[in-house]
């Protein structure tokens, strides 16, 4: 379909067509400008019904080729018999001289039999150019109707040789379009392969990547873990040492900074956000203190995690 | 069901003949003791009196009706439950003996205590006392004695006659007792 | 607020600690404590006196003994001490510390003539911080009082409330002789009971001791006249007066909290009814009045109410009656028998005889209504009275056959029985805070 419109269009853009284009009238113009794809199939319809048209045999009549024969047959034929028949009279005239009155009757009679036999003849020498007129006539017709068919044919091959040639451009066309396309699947296979590649590539990249990230991710994980488990570890402590003043209010809460030495031992541990009940808060630094030493990770790299802690005391009443 | 309903439906006018047939034919039997109480069931007493005996000393006893050891008149004291202040049925017969006294007797009067047994709190206790006294009082009043023969006094659980800590003791706490002061 | 805030706050370091690197601080949320008392050692004090001789008291023993029967502190037996300091200076934290003591008290008696001078210092052994310190001049008769007061001072630093030992309770004693004859008595001890005095003796039963709110007197029903009547009496004077005296019931005396007016039961309209009398104008206002028993009142400590026993419905139970509207509402559903009520000074809690099942206990309950605590787990326990400081109650109960007062901490965690008497001790009524103390 592609290729046809890029045709249609070479063909509406060469210059006879559209110096043809110009002679029209401006209304008409425009409707076939409008209607292209109308006037396009109109077109393609009257061709076809033309050639349809053509192809069809209008003749009523047998092909004339036989009736030659039959015409020269016919005047031979004729051509002896008259003679024969004149002959027959004249042998009959003789009788007649032999008969006189009788015979000159029958003589009249003989020639006006003779002038109608003539009459005849020329009626049927009529008849018979007419028949020649005729049949030259049809001859004629009929070298025409083969002409025309001939031409008919000419044409009929011409648009079988053009639809052929069509077809064959078509053909060609299509193979070029498949050639294209498997270029085209050629290239996408390409460029398929160098993306994969790409892709294998990066999957390295990333595969390393990701193993180093899960490799440090391990490490920070089994950090976390062992200060996780120690933060729990020194949770206990202090809640084992935490005695809770029994009047205090229910709902206080008290925030302790809290310095260590490496060791675990509690260098300082100060109240930062107070209850609002010293005794609550005094109760709450103590706990840390008797709480000391804090219990610390044996990995002395892991002491930065615990060298200040704050400790928020929080009972949940 | 239908069975059940079938006995009972002939079990039930059978059960009530033999009721009447029963409240026919009992006249005044002895009610069972309920408790083992130091105050002898009453009606053992009724059939003993008057004691005969063989000696030749004076029939029946001579002396105030109210120091005869014999009589009913010798029991002063009345027994309760826990926390209840209802005179029980043993001790009635004891209290209308003093209240046929005590309405023989005009000028006779008496003090009516009552007591608790050691449990719960010694206020309650003493309005619980009170209120033994009071019903032994009204018992009286009704059975004929008068209103100004008898004074009421509370002493809770202040003054216990038995000092254990178990039910024997306090079952002999829970009293009320009746004193003449005049006789 | 506070608390949002420091959650938020808390909440907020510690993502960052998880996000961050070791730089941010760790936050540790310690979410409970234990329950216990505190360990807190008395050093026995230093004697500076006459050579060879004793104080009349031995101080620091007596504190200790106040301190462990608050329920509030474990005192250290004196033979686990590593050190006996006298002052600060001789005071080395880390003696205690080994030892777990949160709180350190030494001290010293000093002759000075006829009295004597009592200094004390409290150390908070962890923070190694001194707390307080006092001297305090008694006399010989005095040092006992003395000796309350300073625990009373280490209590307050220490709970954060006042303490009570250097209050008095009353009770009564019953002393039965071989012939029958009985001897009662009215006492008033210290708290520890230790010191009795005799404010009443009778031949004649005795119930019902009642503290005026200044502590300077006590009402009670006495039975000298054979029949219950109800008396004020002037504590160090002696000074009495009958204030009540009505045919049948006179009961359970208690003051107002303004000391202005006496509840009281009184059986003058056939049972036994509450009633107010106004003591200034000496009028009787009932409050009370059906056919069941009502006794036992106690006052709102803000004058608005009465707490109360009656059986209106069918066995003892505790109702309460405000005096704008003078209904009567039930307070207590558990059990079949609840009695006796004594309302803590704060008001919060009421302390009463609970019976069930045949044992009779003291139990616990919020004013306001709620379940049943049981303090008590012996059988034949009365007349619970709260201290001044509402740590503590006071009761009646039964140990070997004899009537004793013991003491139990609010919470139910520490009995222990007071000082041995003669005879049978019951009726313990905690005096209320004076100016003298």
């Amino acid at each position: 379909m592609i290729k046809i419109t890029n045709i249609l269009s070479r063909v509406e853009n060469a210059a006879f067509i559209r110096r043809l284009f110009a002679l029209l009238p401006g209304p008409l113009r425009r409707l076939l400008a409008s209607q292209r794809n109308l006037v396009y199939a109109l077109l393609v319809h009257i061709l076809f019904l033309s050639i349809f048209i053509v192809s069809f045999d209008w003749s009523s009549r047998p092909a004339p080729s036989k009736p030659k024969v039959n015409v020269i047959d016919a005047v031979v034929v004729d051509e002896s018999r008259v003679q024969a028949e004149i002959d027959k009279l004249k042998k009959a005239e003789q009788r007649r001289q032999q008969q006189d009155e009788s015979r000159k009757r029958q003589l009249k009679k003989e020639q006006r039999d003779l002038a109608e036999l003539k009459k005849r003849k020329a009626a049927e020498a009529r008849r018979l150019q007419e028949q020649q007129k005729k049949r030259k006539a049809e001859e004629a017709k009929a070298k025409a109707l083969a002409l025309e068919k001939k031409s008919e044919k000419e044409k009929l091959d011409k648009l079988k040789k053009e639809q052929q040639a069509l077809e064959k451009k078509r053909q060609e066309e299509q193979q070029r379009l498949a050639e294209l396309e498997k270029q085209r699947q050629q290239e996408a296979e390409k460029q398929r392969q160098e993306q994969e590649r790409k892709a294998a590539e990066q999957a390295l990249q990333e595969q390393l990547q990701a193993e180093q990230q899960a490799l440090e991710a391990e490490r920070q994980r089994e950090t976390d873990r062992i200060v996780n488990q120690y933060v729990e570890i020194i949770k206990q402590k202090v809640t084992r040492n935490w005695l809770r003043p029994p009047a205090a209010a229910k709902g206080l809460s008290c925030t302790v900074a809290v310095s260590l030495m490496p060791g675990g031992e509690v260098l300082s541990a100060r109240v930062t956000h107070g209850s609002g009940d010293p005794l609550f808060d005094q109760s709450v630094q103590k706990a840390v203190l008797k709480a000391s030493p804090l219990p610390l990770p044996p990995d002395a790299a892991l002491f930065d995690n615990f060298r200040d802690l704050e400790f928020l005391f929080n009972p949940d009443d | 069901m239908n069975m059940v309903k079938k006995m009972l439906v002939v079990l039930i006018p059978l059960a009530l003949i033999a009721l009447l047939a029963g409240c026919g034919s009992t006249p005044k039997k002895a009610e069972p003791a309920a408790e083992p109480m130091e105050a002898a069931p009453v009606a053992v007493e009724q059939e003993e009196v008057p004691v005969v005996t063989p000696a030749p000393a004076p029939m029946g006893f001579t002396g105030h009706p109210l120091d005869d050891p014999d009589s009913l008149l010798s029991k002063r004291v009345v027994y309760f439950d826990f926390d209840k202040s209802d005179i029980k049925s043993e001790f009635r017969d004891i209290i209308a003996a003093h209240a046929t006294y005590l309405a023989d007797h005009p000028s006779a009067s008496i003090t009516i205590e009552g007591h608790c047994d050691e449990r719960g709190s010694r206020e309650y206790n003493m309005a619980l006392g009170e209120r033994r006294a009071n019903a032994v009082r009204k018992f009286l009043m009704v059975q004929g004695a008068m209103a100004r023969q008898i004074e009421t006094i509370s002493y809770g659980e202040e003054r216990p006659v038995a000092f254990g800590h178990d039910e024997a003791s306090w079952q002999l706490n829970r009293r009320a007792e009746i004193l003449y002061k005049s006789r | 607020m506070k608390k949002l805030w420091a959650r938020v706050c808390a909440g907020a370091m510690l993502c960052l600690c998880v996000a961050s690197p070791a730089q941010a601080v760790l936050t540790i949320e310690i979410t409970q404590g234990v329950e216990g008392a505190l360990p807190v050692a008395v050093v026995p004090f230093e004697w500076q006196g006459e050579a060879g001789s004793q104080p009349p008291q031995d101080v620091a023993a007596i504190i200790t003994a106040d301190l462990q029967r608050s329920g509030r502190f474990a005192p250290l037996p004196v033979d686990d001490m590593l050190s006996h300091p006298h002052e600060g200076a001789q005071v080395n934290y880390r003696d205690w510390r080994l030892l777990n003591v949160d709180s350190l008290v030494v001290g010293r008696v000093i002759a000075s003539g006829d009295n004597y001078i009592v200094q004390f210092q409290l150390y908070d052994v962890f923070r190694a911080a001194s707390l307080i310190g006092y001297s305090i001049r008694s006399t010989a008769s005095g040092l006992r009082l003395t000796a309350h007061q300073i625990s009373d001072l280490i209590y307050e630093t220490l709970m954060g409330e006042p303490g009570a030992f250097a209050t008095r309770i009353a009770y009564v004693t019953e002393i039965r002789h071989a012939d029958g004859s009985r001897h009662y008595s009215l006492q008033v001890a210290d708290a520890d009971g230790y010191n009795p005095q005799p404010v009443l003796n009778s031949t004649h039963p005795l119930m019902s001791p009642s503290w005026s709110p200044d502590g300077k007197r006590l009402a009670y029903v006495s039975f000298e006249s054979k029949k219950p009547a109800i008396y004020i009496q002037e504590v160090d004077s002696g000074r009495r007066e009958l204030v009540s005296s009505y045919p049948g019931l006179n009961g359970a005396p208690v003051w107002s909290p303004d000391g202005k007016r006496m509840a009281l039961v009184l059986s003058r309209r056939g049972n036994a009814d509450i009633y107010i009398l106004d003591l200034e104008r000496r009028n009787l206002q009932q409050i009370t009045e059906n056919y069941a028993i009502d006794t036992e009142p106690v006052w709102y400590p803000d004058g608005s109410a009465l707490i109360f026993t009656s059986d209106r419905g069918g066995t003892p139970q505790l109702y309460r009656v405000y005096f704008a509207d003078g209904r009567a509402t039930r307070l207590t559903f558990e059990g079949k028998y609840n009695s006796r009520a004594s309302i803590s000074p704060d008001g919060k809690r009421i302390a009463m005889v609970h019976g069930d099942q045949g044992k009779f206990r003291i139990a616990v309950m919020d004013t306001d209504g709620g379940a049943l605590q049981v303090l008590t787990d012996s059988s034949l326990d009365e007349s619970p009275s709260f201290a001044p400081n509402g740590s503590m109650i006071i009761y009646a109960t039964e140990a070997k056959g004899k009537g004793v007062l013991s003491a139990v901490s609010v919470d139910g965690r520490v009995k222990q029985r007071l000082a041995l008497q003669t005879g049978d001790a019951r009726e313990p009524a905690w005096s209320p805070y004076t100016g003298k103390q």
